[in-house]
């Protein structure tokens, strides 16, 4: 090789700096990026055991002799022989040192990770504890990478999510049953952490992907065997309030941020580079519509209306999750399903969800029906008192919850016409009324509230337009557009 | 036939006539259970609908519509006047599940409904308990939930002036909704505004 610019007396040394170099530039850069591994607590019928497993070939191993003292497990460890023997009230279980295998009952047990004996301790991958040791206590463990639990150890269900509301955030905490809570909040840290008196919890999700002006993280924390919500806050939040509901299975966590200072014609005025950039619609103090609800009627062993085997339920969640997606791509707005699944929930729990997110708007989505099959419709509802409201009495400050819906009542025609003059522009094909009805999920509604009910179910041909996606991004951009005008002002206020 | 052969099938032929016996008298416990049941469950005497000497009287049966121009359509029909407002409940609803002879214009309570109890408050509130046929057997849909409950509620309410207003009761406990949209919660007023009438008619 010749190389121009280089003499031939340089070129040894560098090659062998080079190659020195590119050695050490292999050996550091071929090496995995492991972390420590963090402590996984395992739930036993006495109590919670936290063990720090050790790593073998990027694997978690955990100490046998450990393992089976906290299950109270007869063993014997014959050093001397190489064996390993556990006598368990349902199966016996036999681990060799010289060849790493373990029998079952006599039967061989196939790990994807062989058992380990260093300098006589032994050493089990985490699914030995469910594929032999379940067999031989006669427990199921369930095993996810933060916990373990046995079969024998009741479990409580935890559910959180995140939205954000004017001026606040809230963290929504649901627990499968009553609990008692307490907040930590640690300034220092921007940390607030949610200790939870109920041990083990089944998180849906470990940790919450929801990051905003508020919080940074959300995450579950059960590694020294107590539960806790642990969020990572911004500075900015000046306080944190906990709300409790549905008899302490419930909680609301709100993240209060300080108010942005108000700027004034006296005020001097900032430098250009110096304004933070803001949404314009926030600017031009215009834009109202932060979180928004959508409620897809009925689901569960509640079908709704069910013609021609296509079911009001299905096509509602179809229909809202479409619905969401567009909205949070086109107007950034949060959105959030009263069910994102096929599940039961009670109308009280659906006007729930709105009034707990402080939503802005609920529309709440369904078919129709007619028995006249020739009908072809959509309407938009209001809710109409059930019960004549009589005058209130002066210092009177409460309300029945039914009438709730009376504060937002002339925003909710606002909505209602919106929706019903857009759709109409859309699909002309459809006649668009808007009515009132005594509607369960609209009367107890603290915001802006309607139900838009599409077509009719015993008409063959709305079944069809309905189950078309194309027909479905006419009624998505319909209720878009309108949502978009109130947001603009367009309805005159 | 080896005898050891013969002596499995006498078994086996045995315990198949013993397993149908079983089969045939546990069927027919189940089935005397079930009428020995509902027997219990009405075997009080429902007092009758009207007495022989109750004057006959014109009222008006608010029936859902059949067609979308409104939501109830009314009719007169012919009643007794039982003393009893019960009784005159229990002919309006009877009329309400039968329904009116043109089926073209006028609909009726879902296939199978029966009204169980009634129940007439001193303030004037009809506590009125359906079996879940009104509520299963219900198209669903607004309006069509809409036009039978005030079928109900504006049929007694306009009639019956012992009753003000109707809590709707399915299977003897209170319901959220009918069908998932029209709320059930609290007794309702009558809405004459969705009929054929304007609330200035005369009766």
């Amino acid at each position: 090789m010749n190389t121009p610019g280089i003499t031939s007396g340089l070129r040894r040394p560098l090659a062998g700096i080079l190659i020195t170099f590119g050695f050490f530039a292999s050996v550091l850069g071929s090496r995995p990026q492991t972390s420590p591994p963090l402590p996984l607590v395992v739930y036993l019928e006495d109590g919670p055991w936290v063990v720090t497993p050790e790593l073998r070939n990027e694997t978690p191993y955990l100490p046998l002799t450990d393992l089976v003292r906290q299950l109270v497990l007869p063993y014997t460890d014959a050093t001397a022989a190489g064996i390993f023997t556990i006598r368990g009230p349902g199966a016996t279980v036999v681990l060799e040192r010289e060849t790493g295998a373990a029998t079952v009952d006599g039967n061989p047990l196939e790990l994807r990770s062989p058992v380990v004996n260093e300098d006589g301790r032994w050493l089990v991958p985490v699914e030995f504890l469910q594929r032999a040791l379940g067999p031989a206590t006669g427990l199921s463990f369930a095993a996810t990478a933060a916990r373990i639990i046995a079969g024998n150890v009741e479990t409580t269900s935890l559910d959180m999510e995140a939205a954000a509301a004017e001026g606040f955030t809230r963290l929504t905490v649901r627990l499968g049953r009553s609990t008692n809570v307490r907040v930590q909040q640690d300034r220092g840290q921007n940390l607030v952490t949610l200790n939870i008196d109920q041990a083990p919890l089944t998180p849906r999700t470990e940790a919450l992907a929801y990051r905003d002006g508020s919080i940074r993280s959300v995450r579950f924390d059960d590694r020294d065997g107590r539960s806790r919500i642990v969020v990572e806050t911004t500075p900015e939040v000046a306080s944190v309030r906990l709300v409790p509901g549905d008899e302490n299975r419930t909680f609301f966590l709100e993240f209060v941020s300080t108010s942005p200072p108000p700027v004034t014609v006296t005020a001097a005025p900032l430098p250009a580079e110096a304004v933070p950039a803001v949404d314009a619609l926030e600017t031009a103090g215009t834009r109202r519509v932060r979180v928004l609800v959508i409620d897809p009627g009925h689901g569960g062993l509640d079908s709704g209306t069910n013609a021609h085997g296509l079911l009001e339920k299905d096509l509602t969640l179809l229909l809202a999750q479409r619905l969401r997606a567009t909205l949070e791509e086109r107007l950034s707005t949060s959105v959030i399903l009263t069910r994102g699944q096929d599940l039961a929930s009670s109308i009280e729990d659906r006007t729930a969800v709105a009034n707990q997110s402080h939503a802005d708007l609920l529309i709440s989505l369904h078919v129709g029906f007619s028995s006249d099959p020739s009908e072809s419709r959509g309407t938009v509802f209001v809710m109409k008192d059930p019960t004549p409201v009589g005058p209130q009495s002066p210092g009177v400050f409460f309300i029945p919850w039914y009438q709730a819906h009376q504060t937002s009542d002339p925003a909710s025609l606002r909505l209602a016409e919106s929706l019903r003059e857009r759709l109409s522009l859309k699909i002309p094909e459809w006649p668009f009324t808007l009515s009132r009805a005594p509607l369960g999920v609209l009367a107890g509604a603290t915001m802006p509230a309607v139900i838009l009910e599409l077509g009719n179910a015993n008409n063959p041909e709305d079944l069809e337009r309905l189950a078309n996606s194309q027909f479905q991004n006419r009624v998505i951009d319909g209720i878009v557009e309108s949502i978009q005008g109130l947001e603009a002002g367009e309805d005159g206020t | 036939m080896a005898r050891h052969v013969k002596f499995g099938l006498g078994v086996a032929i045995l315990a198949a006539a013993v397993s149908i016996f079983y089969f045939f008298d546990i069927a027919g416990r189940l089935q005397s259970s079930d009428v020995v049941e509902s027997e219990a469950a009405f075997s009080e005497p429902l007092p009758p609908l009207f007495e022989p000497t109750d004057p006959p009287v014109d009222v008006r049966i608010f029936f859902p519509a059949s067609t979308n121009d409104v939501l109830l359509r009314t009719r007169m029909v012919t009643i007794f006047d039982s003393a009893r407002p019960e009784g005159r409940t229990r002919q309006i609803i009877d009329h309400l599940i039968t329904g009116a002879d043109d089926d073209l214009l006028f609909g009726r309570l879902p296939e199978g409904t029966r009204l169980d109890q009634v129940f007439i408050s001193e303030e004037g509130t009809a506590y009125l308990n359906f079996n879940s046929m009104l509520s299963d057997n219900h198209p669903g849909g607004v309006l069509a939930e809409q036009a039978t409950v005030y079928a109900i509620v504006d049929s007694l309410a306009y009639n019956i002036p012992e009753i003000d207003r109707v809590k709707i009761l399915i299977g003897g406990v209170e319901r959220e909704t009918l069908a998932g949209h029209c709320m059930l919660m609290i007794p309702l007023v009558p809405d004459l505004s969705v009929s054929d009438i304007s609330p200035g008619d005369p009766a």
